[in-house]
């Protein structure tokens, strides 16, 4: 009996003891449970409120926010409505959602008691930082990057970056020619774009690319400042020396815009269906095909009458320049998509055909009548300087119009772009 | 006694057994979350076909991947194994990391196995801006499903092909940022020159247009330009650094290939049409087989 109830109580003790260990560690396991389902949230607001900074920063005037914070950064900007899509893939637009999102003390993202942010003290004085492939030792940064770092309030974080893509056309692959339409066709240079993944900057470099350079790459020309009234960012920058215009390209791991390429990206090809047409008919305008459609050739009416904004926007000429010194021009893409191609600052280019004309002439210094206002039309440029002792119009007939005098003494603008060849699959 | 020891070895038996725990799928995902962030290639998977069932009872590879470790700043491998249920035996499914040029086809193990799974299937969700990869399962009879977001996937598609690279120029995209790394394996500097021979050559084709070695042009500090050697699908051999192609001494500007009809023998030919170069200068085939102008 005695032994019998022994058995029982050793019995009971373990009975209590293994019901106490399953339930313990069931419990256990159902805390750890749980924690990692929040783990696992966290890491997908993560990347939700990764995408969507990503698709505000590529395509702002799509996202649903831009209605609420549009003006005021446009406004900060000296930018037009029709301007926004220029804030894409910047860290302006960064900026003005930041500072929507502070104003209106809201986040990235909000899901039952997950909060994302930005971490504001991310960069140096900012909440971004700008990579560069030339200092970068990230692989995946071949090209301009804003670099930003999400957390969550639970302290989980996750860098992104946003690389500069908005920016660039691809040049379509087909037969072109270089430079102006010549009556003797066996004097055409042509060439072909096939396998080669050419994209081309739609714009002039701007201020703000010139800033942000400057500021991560101070060692090097360090007699070069950056420019801070914000009004300007995204205006070209026209005060760079040849060397320093390299420089840049470089520095963003482009290379300096082709006198060629250029040519490629303006005249509109004769039959724009045939890529392999061996016909190079084209005209002197990026907007129009025969050059008699062109404003500028339409004699019939007074001059007067033909500098209208609409007209100046197409070729910002002299005329222009003094008519409507404040106009927005040169948002009217060519065939290829390229922007500011014809008028405004002369453009500096890498003539690997003839090193004598490595600047594009059609800009504000000439009449928009005159012969230099046409596409292909190149002088040169000794690259060290702004002053007109710097330029020199080759010419053999001396009736050929020269910069007009009353800019010597002045510093002449000159912008730039780059280009650079995207690997294809091999 | 006896007794006594046959109760306590029970006990034992019993607490290791409770103590033992198992892998949860929300402990398995967690920890394959952050390896499908960064894949860039998906080489084979039987995605979209529905209920994995063959083969029955083996592990087999569903799911090989290139990723990026950020830790280490390289290229890897992930492979994803599943033992098929079959007849009482559940479904196990592990992943294992491996090097890049390694094959998943050899089968490796894994302490980290997520074990009891009754059916499983892998599901790729394309969205516009990045690729979803649903792995679908039934485990101790409860369904559940984990989403990976692919967020490397839509860029290598899209760097796949050079003309559907959007016409705006715009790639949608999402990049996680790398660990910076003192160890560089970026190439080129400022200095280098195509000229004094100090340029380094990224990518280089020979004659029956094969890449000799590895593509390692993005890798470029400065950006990277094409010679003009072999008329290639994937182009010329390129240097790192910034092209003065055209000037005396370097390399000729690319032509094409096409609009002259240039077979591959007349390419690398002195005055070949194949190559720009400035003024008087003249496209000279050197003895690398490159143009150059001189």
């Amino acid at each position: 009996m005695k032994s019998k109830l022994r058995y029982g109580i050793i019995g009971l003790l373990v009975g209590v003891i293994l019901i106490t260990g399953y339930v313990g560690v069931f419990w256990s396991d159902k805390r750890d449970d749980a924690q990692l389902e929040l783990d696992y949230a966290e890491k997908i607001a993560l990347i939700e409120a990764a995408k969507e900074v990503e698709s505000l920063f590529r395509d702002p005037e799509s996202h649903k926010l831009w209605p609420l914070f549009s003006q005021d950064c446009l406004k900060e900007y000296n930018l037009s409505e029709k301007d926004g899509f220029k804030l894409a893939c910047s860290s302006e637009i960064l900026q003005c959602y930041q500072q929507y999102l502070k104003t209106k003390n809201k986040s990235i993202f909000e899901k039952n008691s997950l909060k994302i942010d930005f971490e504001l003290k991310f960069g140096k004085n900012q909440f971004y930082k700008i990579l560069f492939p030339s200092t970068s030792e990230d692989i995946n940064v071949t090209g301009k990057t804003i670099q930003v770092k999400l957390m969550s309030n639970r302290k989980s974080d996750l860098i992104v970056n946003l690389e500069d893509r908005c920016h660039q056309v691809y040049l379509d692959e087909r037969f072109f020619a270089y430079g102006e339409n010549q009556s003797d066709k066996s004097l055409e240079i042509t060439f072909d774009t096939y396998h080669k993944n050419f994209f081309l900057d739609k714009f002039l470099v701007t201020v703000k690319d010139y800033n942000d350079w400057r500021e991560n790459d101070s060692k090097n020309y360090s007699h070069l400042k950056p420019i801070i009234d914000h009004k300007k960012f995204f205006q070209p920058v026209v005060h760079l020396k040849k060397n320093e215009m390299h420089a840049y390209c470089s520095f963003v791991g482009k290379q300096i815009m082709m006198a060629h390429l250029m040519d490629a990206a303006t005249f509109i090809p004769f039959d724009l269906r045939n890529k392999q047409a061996n016909t190079f008919e084209r005209g002197s305008y990026y907007w129009v095909k025969k050059n008699s459609e062109a404003w500028v050739s339409l004699a019939k009416k007074k001059k007067e009458d033909l500098l209208t904004p609409q007209n100046c926007r197409l070729l910002f000429g002299k005329e222009c320049a003094e008519k409507f010194p404040t106009l927005n021009y040169g948002d009217e893409p060519s065939w290829s998509g390229l922007l500011q191609v014809m008028g405004g600052p002369f453009e500096y280019l890498h003539n690997p055909l003839n090193e004598e004309e490595n600047l594009r002439t059609s800009s504000k210094y000439f009449s928009v009548f005159s012969e230099w206002n046409k596409l292909a039309k190149r002088i040169f440029w000794d690259g060290e300087g702004h002053k007109i002792a710097h330029f020199r119009v080759f010419e053999e007939d001396k009736n050929v119009e020269q910069i007009p005098a009353e800019f010597s003494g002045k510093e002449l603008e000159i912008g730039f772009r780059c280009v650079q060849q995207i690997l294809g699959k091999e | 006694m006896n007794i006594l020891k046959i109760l306590f070895l029970s006990i034992l038996f019993s607490c290791t057994s409770v103590w033992q725990n198992e892998i949860t799928p929300i402990e398995f995902a967690n920890e394959l979350f952050p390896k499908l962030l960064s894949v860039s290639k998906v080489q084979s998977s039987p995605l979209n076909k529905g209920i994995i069932e063959t083969p029955k009872g083996i592990p087999s590879v569903i799911f090989e991947g290139v990723f990026l470790d950020r830790q280490k700043n390289l290229e890897k491998k992930i492979c994803l194994y599943y033992t098929v249920p079959f007849r009482e035996k559940k479904g196990e499914l592990w992943f294992v990391e491996k090097e890049k040029n390694e094959d998943c086809v050899e089968i490796v193990e894994s302490d980290f196995v997520l074990k009891n799974i009754d059916s499983l299937e892998l599901v790729l969700n394309e969205k516009k801006q990045n690729d979803l990869l649903l792995i679908k399962f039934s485990h101790f009879k409860k369904n559940y499903q984990y989403d990976f977001y692919l967020t490397h996937f839509k860029t290598m598609k899209s760097f796949s092909y050079a003309a559907p690279v959007q016409l705006s120029g715009s790639l949608p995209f999402l990049r996680l940022a790398s660990s910076d790394e003192n160890s560089s394996q970026k190439l080129g500097n400022i200095n280098d020159s195509f000229l004094n021979g100090s340029a380094k050559r990224c990518h280089t084709v020979n004659e029956s247009c094969e890449t000799v070695g590895e593509n390692l042009c993005h890798l470029c500090r400065f950006g990277w330009y094409e010679v003009v050697d072999y008329a290639c699908p994937q182009g010329g051999s390129k240097f790192c650094g910034q092209s003065r192609c055209g000037e005396k001494g370097q390399p000729a500007c690319p032509a094409g290939y096409l609009v002259h009809e240039i077979s591959p023998a007349e390419v690398c030919v002195d005055d070949s049409e194949a190559g720009f170069c400035q003024g008087e200068l003249r496209p000279i085939c050197n003895e690398q087989n490159i143009l150059v102008c001189r």
